[in-house]
């Protein structure tokens, strides 16, 4: 296909570039990507291609600089047909993200490109880091410095959208100092990946144990340095939290599918159930107005973090209710292998456990909440 | 007195009685007797970030 042009795009033929690979190349292979745990990878090159991973990368990189709103809606689109395909597009337009706002220009000369037109594929293994940084686990890479780089150890149980010739973009603990992000090709010395135990669902995002052994990072593979740190999760947090609301927004419209094609034979019977089709639609669209609300903000520095995470909650909780919803529609034969409600509630409860996941959100709201009413009755 | 320790992040379980022989780990051997160094082998934290369970 022809690729993108980038300064002459806009949001409406990027999802049109999108759906079209989606329904042609993406839809038939959503049996095996679930069932057999095939990687899409030719599919992750198109969609590279077509812009899918850089609606939010500046032009200067070969972006299309349509914005995070628009990132949020092409991997929504992807979602639509296959929520374990889109999990990867944010994956790798994620570490676009991250590669975006390095705080050290060589590692985004480096990568940014060719992570943006899909050409190097990257997964972020950030979410030990989050967790961590929640106050929710130890964290499991620790670095220390060596001339002007770091000595990195440890591992990371599962990372997505990794192989041998994939970058990782991760985060370890320096001694005293703080946390040091960085990216490190799959196959550098001392890096090792190893397969997980088999998962319910999500089979197709080549997810792997990933563990470290002195492994050197230079200088110019470094995001962020100790004394950057805290800047810089603040600056890519709120894009990592939000993109991931395409991933719900796509189950949704897909088990909103699945309600509207049940009703066509069993409406009598499926207007009994709680969650109708219109009610879920009403809300989504709540949700999606607040998302671009939301990123427009992100982009200008300027969201407020419990905002981002009490959206990224509720749209977890809606994905639940219209996947659960979708099967409840469908009825025994949702219940199919071949049907894509049992699918998609597997997906949709990936939406909710994936970092952050539902539990980690209300814990990190409710002490945002915490710190506000102290601050008040300071 | 036989004790089960899960691995926080992936949920294995380390049985005291069964040991791992497949990797090297006689039945019997306490998580405290492990080498210090010793990883998951699903997901390769150390034995900090393991947890006894209660019985």
């Amino acid at each position: 296909m022809t690729r993108y042009t980038a300064a002459t795009d806009a949001p409406a033929s990027l999802i049109e570039r999108v759906r079209s690979i989606v329904d042609t190349q993406l839809a038939p292979l959503t049996g095996a990507i679930d069932q057999e745990g095939f990687y899409p990878r030719d599919v992750l090159h198109r969609l590279g291609e077509a812009g899918a991973f850089a609606a939010a990368v500046p032009h200067t990189h070969g972006g299309l600089e349509l914005g995070l709103a628009t990132q949020i809606g092409v991997i929504s689109e992807i979602g639509r047909e296959c929520g374990s395909t889109a999990f990867l597009a944010w994956c790798q337009s994620t570490c676009a993200h991250y590669l975006r706002h390095a705080m050290n220009a060589p590692v985004r000369e480096q990568y940014l490109g060719a992570v943006a037109r899909g050409e190097l594929l990257a997964g972020t293994g950030m979410s030990n880091t989050v967790k961590h940084l929640a106050g929710i686990e130890n964290i499991h890479l620790k670095a220390r410095r060596d001339a002007q780089g770091y000595v990195v150890s440890g591992a990371l149980p599962w990372v997505s959208n990794i192989g041998p010739d994939h970058l990782a973009v991760v985060a370890a603990s320096v001694e005293d100092e703080g946390y040091v992000m960085f990216a490190v090709p799959c196959d550098a010395p001392g890096v090792t990946l190893r397969p997980c135990p088999e998962f319910s669902g999500m089979e197709g995002t080549q997810t792997l144990n990933i563990r470290m052994k002195d492994v050197r990072i230079a200088p110019d593979q470094v995001l962020a340095h100790p004394e950057q740190f805290a800047d810089y999760i603040a600056t890519i947090k709120p894009g990592f939290v939000l993109a991931q609301l395409g991933m719900g927004f796509g189950i949704i419209d897909g088990s909103l599918r699945t309600i509207r094609e049940s009703n066509v034979a069993t409406s009598h019977v499926n207007r009994f159930l709680d969650d109708q089709a219109d009610d879920l639609a009403r809300e989504a669209a709540a949700l999606r107005a607040n998302a671009e609300r939301q990123a427009g903000l992100a982009e200008r520095g300027a969201a407020t973090q419990i905002d981002v995470l009490r959206l990224r909650l509720a749209a977890s909780e809606l994905t639940l209710r219209a996947a659960q919803s979708a099967i409840l529609h469908a009825g025994a034969k949702g219940y199919l292998m071949r049907h894509p409600a049992q699918r998609r509630l597997r997906e949709a409860v990936f939406v909710a456990i994936v970092t952050p996941a539902l539990k980690h959100l209300r814990k990190e709201i409710h002490a945002l909440e915490q710190a506000d009413a102290r601050a008040e009755a300071a | 007195m036989s004790r089960q320790w899960m691995c926080g992040p992936c949920g294995m379980i380390y049985d005291e009685s069964a040991g791992m022989p497949e990797h090297g780990i006689a039945p019997g051997t306490r998580f405290e007797d492990l080498p210090d160094d010793w990883e998951c082998p699903d997901c390769g934290v150390g034995k900090a970030d393991f947890y006894l369970l209660p019985e």
